[in-house]
């Protein structure tokens, strides 16, 4: 690159130089000579020929003037001759006069008479009167008398013969003056002028202006206008060297510049095209092509809308006003150009577009540099889908929610038209989480998800606010009965019964109503209205729907009163335990005790744990709740041994939290050795749900508390699902059943066989049972009937303080025992 | 005119003042004389001219004129061409030498004494000749005289 453009540069120079100097197509010395020889001899014919005829009319004016000189040096004797009319002397004169060559005739007369008269014979009849002398002859003592004449005939012949050859000399020695002047002329302007240009003309061939080479001053030339001539062109080859040196560089640097710019566009990943002001593209770099798909030939030229594979996403002429725009006020603009193309994919670009100006400061177009932001674009389409979905059933999320409920507020404050809120809170949902697992649990939201979208119109939103809450906004304007009608809609299709992953479903859910304006004044309270109405619909025995009113906030402060109590109650020490014994069913004897727990609320009394339970599970208190009530239960153990009584087994129950992960083995067995005692003291009751919820972990974590000496117990069993398998393989030592089944026994058949076949299973897998809320003696003989092991309940023993209990224990006053006792015939033995 | 004048000057300058003096008295006194027989009482000076420098020999009555001169060395001739002419005697020679040789005029005949000029003129009706003033004779007649 660099040679080539070197090469090209000498021979640039050379030509140009070449091109000032060359050899000459028509010599200048041959030109100057052919010039001077041409004027000189032109001159010298003309000086030769008019001269001629000047000196030829003078030479004959002047043999004229000769031969008439003639007869004045005759005049005294022919004055003599004429004077005496002497014809002899006449004569003599006469023929002396004819000796001259030029004088052709002669004359002589005195008065009439003639004297003389001679005459060459050839020339007489050709003179011409001009050349004819005639002269009066005066008296020789009288030169006023006139005493004859004479006349001289010239010969014109002979004097223009004489004239000519005379002039003829002349004249080619003028012709041989301006010939040899011409030479000589000639000759000092090549020496003096030709010869020198033509050495300089030569010299300056072979300069080469970039290698600081001058030319040779010639010499004798150093102070004349040769002389100077060089010096000139000398400067001017030095001017011409720096100019040619500055122009390669410049060359240079331009070509080096340009080649990194094009390196620049050409590798660059992002698109470089420019437009002129008719929008016509007339240049693209290959990223250019890459990403239209577009041959660069076939782009180039093409107007942006007209571009075959590529269609804008919006309409040309905002593209081009934007362009338009940046030409007028050339403040750069950055704009996207989105576009699908031919294979349906969307792309878009940001185009940093800035206006090109010529050297005139005139716009001549745009130059556009854009990037391919389709994937940022995606990206960040999707962060804002996450920010505003939730992302298991792809419903709007609270914060979605919450922006379309406040412009829904808006609108209806400009349209009067109301807003409707709906809370829907899924029941049960938790245990079917539990015991089916999340996997089904997701399922479940998101075809509920699915099913309240289909039933709801498309202006109306669902929005899923996390876990089992969903809220559907109802914007434009809602009559109360069509509204109950939509709700009653809702709840139909969250009932439907569905199978998910092999599980039958019966799904159901509690449901707020608040209406703006009348039910909050603002998005928040509107939320918290509706949110209210769907908790006093769950407390309400769940599966319903509410609407709000201005009452319900009362329920729900009480709520939050209670869960306020409840954090303070553990730190006063309100809660107590009371002990519900059971019985041998056959013998009748005391088989242990269930611990119950009891909330002594300073206000309020003795709160049933049904009432605070739900409270402690939802503000999570229910764990600490249940690490004090397994603590006391030990504690009071102890203290019943410490008070030496018999040994007695406490069953205490575990919520689902505290029977989550590792926590419940050490809990246990601090709260045993911190009481000092034997494991076998201990029974846990765990609700049939939770076991089956987490039955792999239920087996490890049971065994474990076996080698503790803890026994087991299942409780609440039959209102869960169980599978055998697991039954079998865990090491349960009760079964309690439900009292659900219990209440019914001695009415209804079905529930016998039920109780009989859990008994069977029981007895089969090794463990005992025990029947919960037994209150009368018929069903204490269906329960006998059946082969029940234990019995707890009213009719039995109602629920007591400890120190009630110990009471009876000391004194062995087992009323209700004794009743049982002697109800059957089987006496059992009293303890 | 002024070359004559100067040849006169030195003429007059070899001749001496003497002569000179006596020329100037001689001319005043020369006159042109005819026999008394002649019919011819005067002439111009062009006829006397004519005559004496050979143009014509014919007088006015129509005989032959017979010009006759003084000896060469007499003061008369020199004196007479002088103011006849105003010509010295070398010029009026050079002008007879001329006809002389080629022509066929000739001089008047010279006659050497005074005595035999009177004579030939006394004698001869065409002779014409010239006489001082003081010589003049009766057998002479005065055709001419030089205006004083």
């Amino acid at each position: 690159m660099d040679a080539r453009t070197s090469s090209f540069q000498r021979d640039h120079q050379r030509r140009w130089l070449l091109g000032a100097i060359a050899q000459p197509r028509s010599s200048l010395v041959s030109k100057v000579a052919l010039t001077i020889l041409f004027v000189g001899i032109g001159l010298a014919l003309l000086f030769a020929a008019t001269g001629a005829l000047f000196l030829r009319d003078n030479e004959i004016k002047r043999q004229l003037q000769l031969t008439a000189e003639l007869l004045t040096t005759v005049e005294s004797t022919v004055r003599i001759a004429c004077f005496t009319g002497d014809k002899a002397l006449a004569r003599e004169v006469a023929e002396g006069l004819m000796t001259n060559h030029s004088v052709a005739g002669i004359r002589i007369s005195a008065g009439e008479q003639v004297l003389a008269e001679t005459h060459r014979r050839t020339s007489a009849a050709t003179s011409a009167p001009e050349h004819m002398v005639r002269r009066a002859v005066a008296s020789p003592f009288d030169a006023n008398s006139v005493v004859g004449d004479i006349v001289l005939i010239a010969d014109s012949d002979v004097i223009r013969t004489d004239a000519a050859e005379h002039s003829g000399f002349f004249a080619c020695i003028l012709l041989l003056e301006v010939l040899a002047v011409t030479l000589a002329v000639a000759f000092v302007i090549f020496r003096t002028v030709v010869r020198p240009i033509k050495v300089l003309a030569s010299d300056l061939q072979r300069i080469r202006a970039t290698a600081d080479q001058r030319l040779p001053m010639p010499k004798g030339h150093e102070s004349n206008e040769i002389g100077q001539l060089t010096k000139v062109f000398n400067a001017m080859i030095g001017h011409i060297g720096k100019l040619l040196t500055q122009e390669q560089s410049m060359r240079e640097q331009m070509a080096h510049s340009e080649r990194r710019f094009r390196t620049l566009a050409e590798n660059s990943p992002d698109i470089i095209v420019r437009h002129d002001l008719h929008h016509r593209l007339v240049f693209a770099n290959p990223a250019y092509a890459r990403e239209t798909g577009l041959p660069l030939d076939l782009a180039l030229s093409g107007v942006l809308d007209e571009q075959s594979t590529w269609r804008p996403a919006i309409p040309i002429e905002q593209y081009r006003a934007r362009l338009r725009r940046v030409v007028e006020t050339g403040a750069p603009d950055c704009l996207l150009w989105e576009w699908t193309t031919a294979s349906g994919n969307a792309v878009c670009h940001e185009m940093h577009v800035v206006a090109e100006y010529d050297a005139d400061g005139n716009a001549v177009g745009t130059l556009a540099i854009g990037r391919n932001v389709t994937d940022r674009r995606e990206a960040e389409r999707q962060l804002v889908h996450q920010a505003t979905h939730d992302a298991l059933t792809g419903l709007p999320n609270r914060a979605l929610l919450k922006d379309r409920l406040q412009q829904g507020i808006a609108q209806s404050r400009r349209d009067g038209r109301n807003v409707a809120l709906l809370f829907i809170d899924l029941d049960h949902f938790k245990s079917i989480n539990d015991t089916l697992g999340h996997d089904t649990g997701d399922e479940l939201l998101k075809l509920l998800a699915g099913r309240m979208q289909s039933v709801l119109r498309v202006g109306d939103t669902v929005a899923r606010l996390g876990g089992d809450e969903f809220v559907v906004l109802i914007q434009d304007g809602i009559a109360r009965h069509q509204l109950d009608r939509v709700a009653q809609k809702i709840f139909h299709t969250i009932a439907t019964p569905c199978e998910i992953s092999g599980h039958q479903i019966y799904p159901g859910a509690s449901m707020g109503i608040a209406v703006y304006p009348q039910d909050g004044a603002d998005a928040d309270t509107l939320m918290r209205s509706a949110d209210t109405a769907m908790y006093v619909a769950k407390d309400r025995g769940r599966n319903n729907c509410r609407f709000y009113s201005a009452e319900m906030n009362n329920d729900l402060r009480e709520w939050l009163q209670m869960s306020n109590d409840l954090r303070r109650a553990l730190e006063n020490r309100e809660f107590e335990l009371h002990y519900q014994p059971k019985a041998d069913v056959a013998t009748g004897a005391f088989a242990g005790m269930e611990a119950l727990i009891r909330w002594r609320h300073p206000d309020l009394g003795m709160v049933s744990p049904g009432r605070f339970i739900p409270v402690a599970e939802e503000n999570g208190l229910i764990g600490a709740i249940g690490h004090w009530v397994l603590d006391e239960a030990c504690r009071q153990m102890r203290a019943w041994l410490n008070a030496g009584l018999e040994p007695i087994r406490v069953a205490v129950n575990l919520s689902a939290v505290q029977c989550q992960g590792d926590e419940l083995l050490r809990h246990v067995r601090t709260a045993l050795a911190g009481h000092r005692l034997e494991g076998r003291r201990l029974e846990l009751e765990i609700t049939e749900s939770i076991v089956m919820a987490h039955a792999e972990e239920s087996i490890r974590s049971f065994w474990a508390l076996r080698e503790m000496g803890v026994r087991v117990a299942v409780d609440d069993f039959g209102t869960g699902y169980s599978s055998l398998s697991y039954l079998k393989r865990l090491p349960v030592d009760n079964l309690k059943i439900d009292k659900s089944f219990v209440d019914d026994i001695d009415v209804d058949p079905n529930d016998v066989e039920i109780i009989r076949a859990i008994i069977a299973m029981a007895h089969t897998l090794g463990m005992r049972t025990i029947a919960e809320g037994v209150e009368t003696q018929s069903q204490l003989e269906c329960l006998r009937q059946a082969g029940c092991d234990e019995l707890q309940g009213y009719h039995y023993c109602k629920p007591l303080p400890a120190a009630e209990v110990t009471a009876l224990i000391r004194n062995g006053n087992w009323c209700r025992l004794q009743e049982v006792e002697s109800a059957s015939e089987e006496a059992p033995k009293t303890i | 005119m002024r070359v004559r004048v100067r040849a006169l000057c030195r003429r007059l300058l070899l001749a001496g003042l003497p002569l000179l003096v006596t020329a100037m008295q001689a001319r005043a006194e020369l006159v042109v004389v005819m026999s008394p027989h002649s019919s011819i009482t005067s002439l111009t000076r062009e006829q006397v001219i004519n005559i004496y420098m050979g143009r014509y020999r014919v007088l006015p009555d129509g005989g032959t004129a017979r010009p006759l001169d003084a000896g060469a060395d007499s003061p008369e001739r020199s004196i007479f061409y002088r103011s006849l002419l105003g010509k010295s005697l070398d010029d009026i020679s050079a002008y007879w030498a001329r006809l002389v040789f080629s022509g066929r005029t000739a001089p008047p005949r010279e006659v050497p004494t005074r005595k035999a000029l009177l004579e030939e003129i006394a004698d001869d009706p065409g002779a014409i000749g010239y006489v001082a003033r003081k010589d003049l004779t009766r057998n002479l007649k005065i055709v001419f005289s030089f205006p004083e």
